[in-house]
């Protein structure tokens, strides 16, 4: 089945209720069936109506009037269970899918966080709502009143045919309505986002706003700006209701009134029988129902659809994998940079024709200014950004332990299983021993079971370290990357922190970016870059001189 | 707070709408009536009409009731979408002051992810119990109520009273079955957003660990697991609303068949005419849905207690500082003192502070310094008073710092972050939060002290520029400079910085560093150092351990001493290749 709401969205067509299909042909089912019932029941009045004036027994009638209402009630109770399988089966999906495409978007996308996670809660929620709710009824609301038509087509083909006539407004003032209400929706909710995004930034900054004490002040602009954004919608709401009001009237008059007249003069006519031209009254009331359904549930189709859009623009904005260059086999642990080069989507030149080799189990200082190139060569070893020109092979994985390491909120155990999902216990417990972090964890709190906290804060800056450290060693990788880890603690910390980057750096290639002159004093080898470009590869036995040549390099 | 607290501190607000809702409440009202009463006079018109000179009038009756029907349901709509609009605004406000004093000390608890959930995703969910709430309510009462008694006048009171249980069955009986499970449910799905949003802003914000370890499976693996804890909660939501729905229908059905069996043995007796019949019987297929509406509304009502009810829980957390409206004295000077010290952490084994006394003299330039954890943050903090010291004094130029109000208080003493906020707006917008009527020239003043005035005159709009243009192309140091340029903008007796120039480079944080030493003698200067080389010549210089002042003197004192100092400087001295 086509589905309406899929319609322009472009070549990148991104079908957002594929996971719910099945559910959601169940809904329509329902409500297609309720209607039939619904039309049957009304047809059985009409019979009883007719046996009463002809003074023949409606018992049987009656009991069959039951049946069929029982029926329908039944097919009731079954359309919210639908409506949730829907909406709870869409939302699994985009949410798995938002979260895939923020982080194939990687950390260099320029995503707001906040935008991403509006998206993925607020937005899916609405986006659930509207395939769960909103989108059965308006396609039923469409298809049920030609159903209804075929049935009053049994009772007398004229009535059906003016029904028929008048039908069509109903698809199109649905449409007229559903438009008009879009545009004030849409108009709504660009202002209060605007507004909410004013409220972030007042809730994040209030530490500043207060002691600049500005937060009363603050306040006052978000409540007239909040005031101007209500009585802008209520502008709009007021011209724009008026559409309720024609729909509302003309429905009525479209279809009860209709029904009635056409029932009257085939009654006074003789073609139809008296319950008969009740049966089409009832019909045409039956009619109305599709509108005020919908018309109870429009907010939510609005706001829907807004969101969907904002869920698909995401979605189509991550690129498709890149073509895997043919992969150059290379002995584990080494790297070899040639002719590389890398530009930002915006074009900003980050690295020109950096050229080196590393072997396996060698220990590689990268030197240089901030801004100049470190970090971003860090990240293609790593696999994290692809070369804009030439090629890198990199022997087998790559690990990172950077200078500020992200830990996630959750237990210990939590933080070291991202690495290796896979991991048993004694490992785990090896790899914070190694880490110099199990007599730690194992007297402090629960364990492996121990909460780090957002964003790790329950932990100090060295432990924090070390238990990037110990999630770096869970990954059997033969190349390690450090960003100087230990300009960030103190004293006592970093003699810890110095045994546990020995174990984890030891057996493999280690890629060294320094800030320090005594970091540097220990490496084999160093790589001199400035502004993208490599300077200088220094041997090991000149490394001591490497702080003048810097120097010589000229300053950030 | 049970949910009915809830409602009437939701109801209180509504008071000064009242007359606004009656008119909405009144207008459904009429509105559903007469979409009861269309229909069934239009069956009866239709089976009394004899001639075809009957339908013209039948037409106008007819057309007539439907636009005033129409009308109705317009006021209705707009008044009742007026009411909900100005509370939404309202809460929205509230909700802005009433996190204000909890900032940041009583925040630090929360995940931040959930707190904006709370107040932009709960506000909205609040909306239906204004807007499609009480007018309904009263719809779903009055209406039957209307209805039975237009079928007994007009009708038959037998058939009308039979009619009549149905729809009171559904208003009053129907809505409460299985509610407690439903509030429960609703507040735990709540929650649940609440926890997936966390969990989303945690994932997104680590999506480079997350590409180092190609743990991408693992993450969306957790996010999972969070959208099946939801998925369980909205099943068992929808399996109470199959009950609840199908209940109702079973009911609108079984009226039908009760007043039409009843409607039949009375027509048949000669009680009834047929036209009367007629009505009855459409009046019973049509006039228990106003009472049914009501069913459906009770789990958007109840989302809506569950979102204000954790609104309300914020609005009602004791502040962690407690201001006072005026003066209770008046500092004689700018000195700084604080007496016996302590500050606990609720979650920490070791107090933050631990029984700290010092002295900054008036118009001194004081550093501090020490180890990532020592309580140097936390003691100039104290100064702008995000939180009070659980024991000991804090005292500017001798009066205590709680008997002061905020704006004397702020107005005396300008701190700045090591992460300042940069607001939406322009740079202009971003200066004049310090002070809002200073001058151009006093604008670019405090620009070129903070070293930014070249960059602001290099931007295509100079200080029109928005921050929003310059989004991340701002770097930290550019930042770290405008909240400096602010502070001097302040004209305050004490300055705290707090590491605010940790993301300069070297050249320029001396740049900023020689204009903030030209105010030495006039101004206290309280200095948490970054880099110890940029507060060597400071008069006096305080070194914290584990939140013990464990050393002070000046540089030249303490570099000798053999100390936590001079470790701290030879350690220093091993340069940063970067800062050359």
């Amino acid at each position: 089945m086509k589905d309406p709401t899929e319609n322009g969205s472009g070549s990148a067509d991104v079908r957002l209720y594929s996971a719910a299909s099945t559910s959601l042909r169940s809904s329509i089912a329902v409500g297609w069936a309720r209607a039939l019932l619904g039309a049957i029941a009304v047809l059985v009045i009409g019979s009883i109506l007719d046996r009463l004036v002809a003074g023949q027994p409606v018992t049987p009638h009656l009991a069959w009037l039951i049946a069929i209402l029982v029926a329908r009630a039944l097919l009731a109770a079954s359309a919210p269970i639908f409506s949730t399988q829907t909406s709870t089966r869409v939302e699994s999906d985009l949410r798995r899918r938002i979260i895939d495409a923020a982080l194939r978007l990687g950390p260099q996308s320029g995503l707001r966080t906040g935008e991403t996670v509006g998206k993925a809660t607020e937005g899916v929620e609405a986006v659930g709502a509207l395939a769960g709710t909103f989108l059965p009824q308006l396609i039923a609301g469409i298809s049920i009143p030609l159903l209804l038509g075929i049935v009053v087509a049994t009772v007398d083909w004229p009535t059906a045919v003016v029904l028929v006539l008048v039908l069509p407004i109903v698809p199109l003032l649905l449409r007229l309505l559903e438009k008009r209400f879009a545009s004030v929706s849409a108009r709504y909710r660009a202002t209060a986002d605007q507004l909410a995004a004013r409220f972030l930034d007042g809730i994040q900054g209030l530490r500043t706003l207060k002691t600049l004490d500005r937060a009363d002040s603050y306040g006052d602009e978000i409540a007239t700006e909040a005031e101007t954004l209500r009585s802008e919608t209520m502008g709009l709401l007021r011209v724009n209701q008026l559409a309720l009001l024609a729909v509302d009237t003309l429905f009525t008059l479209g279809t009860v009134v209709a029904a009635a007249v056409m029932a009257a003069i085939r009654l006074s006519a003789g073609a139809i029988t008296v319950g008969e031209a009740v049966a089409v009254v009832l019909l045409g009331v039956m009619l109305i129902e599709p509108l005020s359904q919908i018309g109870r549930f429009f907010y939510v189709g609005a706001i829907g659809r807004a969101a969907a859009a904002q869920v698909k623009e995401l979605l189509t904005s991550v690129p498709p994998p890149a073509d895997q260059a043919l992969e150059v086999e290379v002995p584990a642990g080494s790297i070899c940079f040639e002719q590389v080069g890398f530009e930002y989507p915006d074009g900003t030149r980050a690295l020109t024709s950096i050229d080196f080799e590393i072997r396996p189990g060698e220990t590689v200082a990268l030197v240089g200014p901030s801004g100049s190139g470190k970090t971003t060569i860090a990240h293609l070893v790593l696999g994290l950004l692809e070369p804009t020109h030439g090629s890198i092979s990199v022997g087998g994985q790559a690990v990172m332990v950077p200078q500020r390491p992200f830990l996630f909120h959750g237990s210990v155990a939590d933080n070291l299983l991202i690495a290796r999902p896979d991991a048993g216990e004694d490992e785990l417990w090896s790899a914070l021993e190694a880490a110099e972090l199990s007599k730690l964890f194992s007297e402090r709190g629960n364990g492996l079971q121990t909460e780090v906290g957002e964003r790790g804060l329950q932990l100090s800056a060295g432990e924090v370290q070390r238990l990037a450290i110990a999630r770096a060693l869970l990954v059997d990788a033969p190349i390690v990357v450090l960003d100087e880890p230990t300009s960030n603690v103190d004293l006592e910390s970093e003699a810890r922190l110095r045994v546990a980057i020995e174990h984890l750096t030891r057996d493999r290639t280690l890629l060294l970016i320094a800030h320090r002159r005594s970091t540097v004093s220990g490496v084999g080898r160093a790589l001199v870059i400035d502004s993208g470009t490599l300077i200088n590869d220094v041997p090991g036995r000149e490394v001591g001189d490497i702080f003048n040549v810097t120097q010589a390099g000229g300053p950030s | 707070m049970t949910r009915s607290q809830i409602a009437r501190r939701l109801l209180a607000l509504l008071k000064p709408l009242i007359p606004l809702m009656t008119v909405s409440a009144s207008s459904r009202v009429v509105n559903q009536g007469l979409g009861v009463l269309i229909p069934a006079l239009a069956a009866a018109l239709v089976v009394g009409s004899t001639d075809s000179s009957d339908v013209w009038a039948l037409v106008a009756v007819l057309a007539a009731l439907s636009v005033v029907k129409g009308t109705f349901r317009y006021v209705e709509q707009f008044t009742g979408h007026a009411v909900a609009f100005r509370l939404l605004s309202e809460l929205r406000i509230d909700a802005y002051r009433n996190i204000v004093p909890l900032a940041p000390a009583g925040l630090e608890d929360e995940r931040t992810g959930d707190l904006v959930a709370r107040v932009i995703g709960d506000i909205d969910r609040v909306e239906p119990f204004y807007a499609h709430t009480i007018a309904l309510m009263a719809s779903a009462l009055l209406v039957p109520v209307l209805t039975a008694t237009g079928l007994a006048i007009w009708v038959d009171p037998v058939t009308a009273a039979v009619f009549l249980p149905f729809p009171i069955v559904m208003v009053l009986v129907i809505p409460w079955i299985k509610a407690r499970q439903i509030a429960k449910t609703s507040s735990r799905a709540r929650e649940l957003a609440g926890e997936t949003a966390a969990i989303f802003t945690d994932s997104v914000q680590g999506a480079r660990e997350v590409a180092i370890f190609k743990a991408r499976e693992v993450v969306a693996g957790r996010i999972e697991a969070q959208s099946r804890l939801a998925a369980t909660t909205k099943r068992a939501l929808a399996r109470v609303a199959a009950s609840r729905t199908g209940l109702a229908d079973l009911l609108a059905g079984l009226a039908v068949v009760a007043v039409a069996a009843v409607a039949a043995g009375r027509y048949q007796t000669g009680l009834l005419e047929l036209g009367g019949l007629a009505a009855a019987v459409v009046v019973a297929w049509v006039g228990t849905a106003p009472a049914r509406a009501l069913e459906g509304i009770v789990p958007d009502l109840e989302q809506a207690l569950a979102a204000a009810g954790r609104l309300f829980d914020l609005a009602d957390r004791p502040p962690p500082v407690i201001e006072r409206g005026a003066d209770a004295d008046s500092p004689e000077n700018g000195g700084v003192e604080f007496e016996d010290v302590t500050v606990r952490f609720s979650n920490a084994s070791r107090p933050a502070l631990d029984d700290v006394s010092l002295v900054v003299p008036d118009g001194s330039f004081v550093a501090v310094v020490g180890p990532s954890g020592s309580g140097k943050s936390t003691l100039v903090e104290l100064l702008a008073r995000f939180r009070d010291p659980d024991d000991g004094r804090v005292l500017l130029g001798g009066s205590d710092l709680r008997q002061l109000s905020p704006s004397t208080r702020r107005g005396r003493v300008a701190f700045v972050p090591q992460r300042p906020e940069i607001f939406f707006g322009t740079i202009e917008d971003n200066l004049r939060l310090a002070r809002s009527n200073a001058t151009d020239d006093e604008l670019w003043g405090a620009l070129g002290r903070a070293a930014l005035a070249d960059w602001v005159r290099s931007l295509q709009r100079g200080l029109g520029t928005t921050t929003g243009e310059l989004g991340e192309t701002m770097s930290g140091g550019q930042r770290q400079r405008l909240a400096i340029a602010r502070a001097f903008l302040r004209e305050s007796d004490v300055l705290v910085l707090d590491e605010a120039t940790s993301e300069l480079d070297v050249a320029t944080e001396r740049l900023v560093l020689d204009e903030l030493r030209q105010e030495r003698g006039e101004k206290t200067m309280l200095v948490v150092a970054h880099r110890l080389e940029s507060v060597m010549d400071a008069d006096e210089i305080l070194v914290l351990q584990g939140g013990r002042l464990v050393e002070r003197g000046t540089h030249t004192q303490l570099a000798a001493g053999g100390g936590v100092y001079s470790g701290l400087w030879r350690r220093h001295n091993d340069m940063l290749i970067e800062s050359t």
